[in-house]
């Protein structure tokens, strides 16, 4: 059992099998869910998830500590969904989108925590580009510049892409609001 | 309520979700470590065909360059060795050395001895006749009788010596440019036949010239000319008669296939093979979720396939007619249309869905491709070839052997995997290794002296196999081409 970071890479550099499934025991969950995010059915996330872990497990020697191991597994996770996804042109080309206006993002209602499973149902209804846009900005915490960047689309499309994926989520959860003070 | 820099949605979602994860199944690790187990077999795999080219390379390099030093150098062992014969004109001395012609002349009729030798050790190339001269006496001013034995070639063309070069056996002396008396028969009559060439002068454009030579050793030369001209419709040189016994014997040609078979060169070919091949495409899907095999079947599809490539053919030592080619390709797959497959599912096992039902009745899907299918590879072949002697100087080289493959695709040839999901084909096609199994036939004939066009036809076969979550899918990829090369013999020595 490795009790280090850099102790349980360089055995894994080394093909220590234990140290293999010590990485996949302790990072596998959370990528699992990187790639559930991206991925609309859950044998495909698996699939990259698989490429993933393999990646990672050729790759290791290349892994410099300038990030947490976590975080550079899970940007290994999140670019092979990317590929996964251009290679099945589910990403289609953005050229143009118009932004959502301002005033129909009212998310003045929203103020509890979504539970998690609801979150995922709402992102699985998103289309492919705003999935995409929202997984980067909301939960790799990556700019506007950057996500345009990898996704070599323009600045603007991904601030709209954003905004147009927030006022579906708006629209979800007020549903989900009105469903629940029906129920009441 | 849109505030860019505080943004609510978005922390809300950062929370929900902050220490999310998902519980795995058990088989993923399983198929994890099986792979973890096999890619450093793949890799090995690989690296052992490409340490066996190497070395397959290295071995035909080293049994081949002996034999290329061997013919290089054969000028310069042959000025150690015995035999000497000189020749004078009035103006010019010529010395002759050769290693291994040591023939003592008792009588001038002595019989070529040396002629065998000079089938089997000398490079020959196209328009190469063997000729005889005879010295009549020791004596200064002795007369030389040569003639022509017969031609290299199967060709039944006579040739003329003009322009001619002699060489003593193996030893390459210009005479010709010294001598002339060769240089100055006419080409109407061209053949010396039974001609006692006597050298007066080298400005001499006579038949019958007189030659003064100085002879230390009356030999029986055999030597060798080249022909520069050809003319027609002139005697089945065949059938050249022996001097010695006055036209009624025959003299056999010496025609010999090592000189257009490449025991002693090194070939390189440059290539370009244009053709169609067909892809037929079959899943074997056996999905986790259903417990359930079934088979899809996709009907061909039509590519134009371009190939273009180069290859070194290296003769194998010790054998005339088998060579071993290595080399390097280039092909491109274009879809020569959009085309509407048609699927045929072909139940193997467990019916108990209704689902399958569903597809066992329907029995077929179409699906319309939405963009043309591009494949392109790259290709490391290795083959044996072996040379049939042809009609003059061509041969035909059949060949067999394998490629070995990297494949990668594009365009969106539309597919399903199984009856739950479609999948574009050339995701499915991506960074593929595979050995191909390759036959073909290649008529050559040469252009010029060393240089070689051949026209023929190759087919190339393979399956590339490629894993998409539970399905296997074989994609047979085949076809006929035909094309055409520009070979050119390394090292065939004119002399």
């Amino acid at each position: 059992m490795c009790k280090t970071e850099a102790e349980l890479v360089n055995k894994c550099i080394k093909q220590d099998r234990l140290a293999q499934r010590q990485l996949y025991e302790q990072y596998g969950p959370r990528l699992m869910h990187v790639c559930l995010r991206y991925m609309q059915h859950v044998e495909e996330a698996e699939e990259v998830f698989h490429d993933s872990l393999m990646k990672v497990f050729t790759k290791m020697d290349s892994f410099k500590f300038n990030s947490s191991l976590g975080t550079w597994i899970y940007r290994i996770g999140m670019f092979t969904a990317l590929d996964k996804l251009r290679a099945n042109k589910k990403l289609m080309h953005i050229s143009y989108m118009a932004e959502v206006p301002d005033e129909e993002l009212d998310d003045s209602d929203w103020e509890t925590v979504p539970q998690e499973e609801m979150v995922m149902q709402w992102i699985s209804k998103l289309s492919p580009n705003k999935q995409v846009v929202l997984n980067m900005h909301v939960f790799e915490n990556l700019k506007h510049e950057e996500i345009a960047q990898i996704l070599g689309v323009s600045h603007s499309a991904v601030r709209s892409l954003y905004s147009r994926a927030k006022k579906e989520l708006i629209d979800l959860y007020k549903q989900e609001v009105k469903k629940h003070e029906c129920a009441k | 309520m849109n505030v860019p820099n505080n943004d609510m949605v978005k922390k809300l979602l950062q929370e929900s979700m902050q220490h999310s994860t998902m519980p795995l199944r058990d088989e993923l690790w399983d198929k994890l470590a099986s792979e973890l187990e096999t890619t450093p077999k793949r890799r090995k795999a690989i690296w052992f065909i490409s340490i066996f080219s190497a070395v397959l390379v290295s071995i035909s390099a080293a049994l081949y360059v002996p034999t290329l030093l061997n013919n290089t150098n054969l000028h310069a062992t042959a000025k150690n060795e015995n035999s000497k014969t000189t020749v004078s004109s009035t103006n010019t001395k010529i010395e002759t050395e050769t290693n291994y012609t040591k023939v003592p002349v008792k009588t001038a009729d002595t019989k070529i001895s040396t002629a065998k030798k000079l089938e089997e050790r000398h490079i020959e190339t196209p328009f190469v006749a063997v000729v005889q001269s005879k010295a009549t006496s020791t004596k200064k001013g002795a007369k030389f009788r040569t003639t022509l034995l017969g031609t290299e070639s199967n060709n039944n063309k006579g040739y003329a010596l003009k322009n001619s070069k002699l060489y003593n056996n193996e030893v390459a002396v210009t005479i010709n440019e010294s001598r002339g008396e060769l240089n100055k028969i006419p080409t109407a009559n061209p053949l010396i036949e039974n001609k006692n060439n006597e050298v007066k002068d080298e400005n001499t454009q006579s038949e019958n010239v007189t030659q003064t030579a100085n002879v230390d050793a009356v030999t029986d030369v055999v030597v060798k000319a080249d022909i520069d001209a050809v003319v027609e419709n002139t005697s089945e040189l065949n059938q050249v008669s022996s001097p010695e016994k006055n036209n009624n014997k025959k003299v056999k040609n010496l025609k010999s296939s090592n000189d257009i078979l490449p025991s002693n060169n090194l070939n390189i070919a440059l290539r370009y093979t244009i053709g169609n091949a067909q892809m037929r495409v079959t899943n074997f899907a056996r999905p986790a979720t259903v417990h359930r095999e079934f088979e899809t079947q996709v009907e061909a599809n039509s590519f134009l396939k371009q190939q273009v490539g180069f290859a070194l053919q290296m003769p194998l030592p010790k054998t005339k007619q088998w060579a071993i080619g290595l080399g390097f390709n280039l092909a491109k797959f274009q879809s020569k249309s959009l085309q509407t497959y048609t699927l045929n599912y072909i139940p193997l096992r467990d019916t108990t869905f209704a689902i399958f039902d569903y597809a066992l009745a329907t029995n077929k899907f179409s699906i319309k491709q939405d963009k043309a299918m591009q494949i392109s590879q790259w290709e490391l072949p290795i083959t044996a070839m072996y040379f049939i002697p042809m009609y003059g100087k061509s041969r035909l080289a059949v060949s067999a052997g394998a490629n070995l493959s990297r494949t990668q695709s594009s365009g969106g040839d539309f597919i399903n995997v199984n009856e739950f999901e479609t999948q574009a084909l050339n995701t499915v096609l991506q960074n593929l290794w595979d050995v191909q199994w390759l036959l073909g036939a290649q008529f050559q004939y040469p252009l010029r002296d060393k240089i070689y066009m051949g026209v023929g036809a190759q087919w190339q076969s393979t399956t590339l196999q490629s894993n998409i979550g539970y399905t296997t899918m074989r994609s047979r990829l085949q076809g006929l081409q035909y094309g055409v090369s520009l070979s050119y013999d390394i090292n065939n020595k004119k002399n």
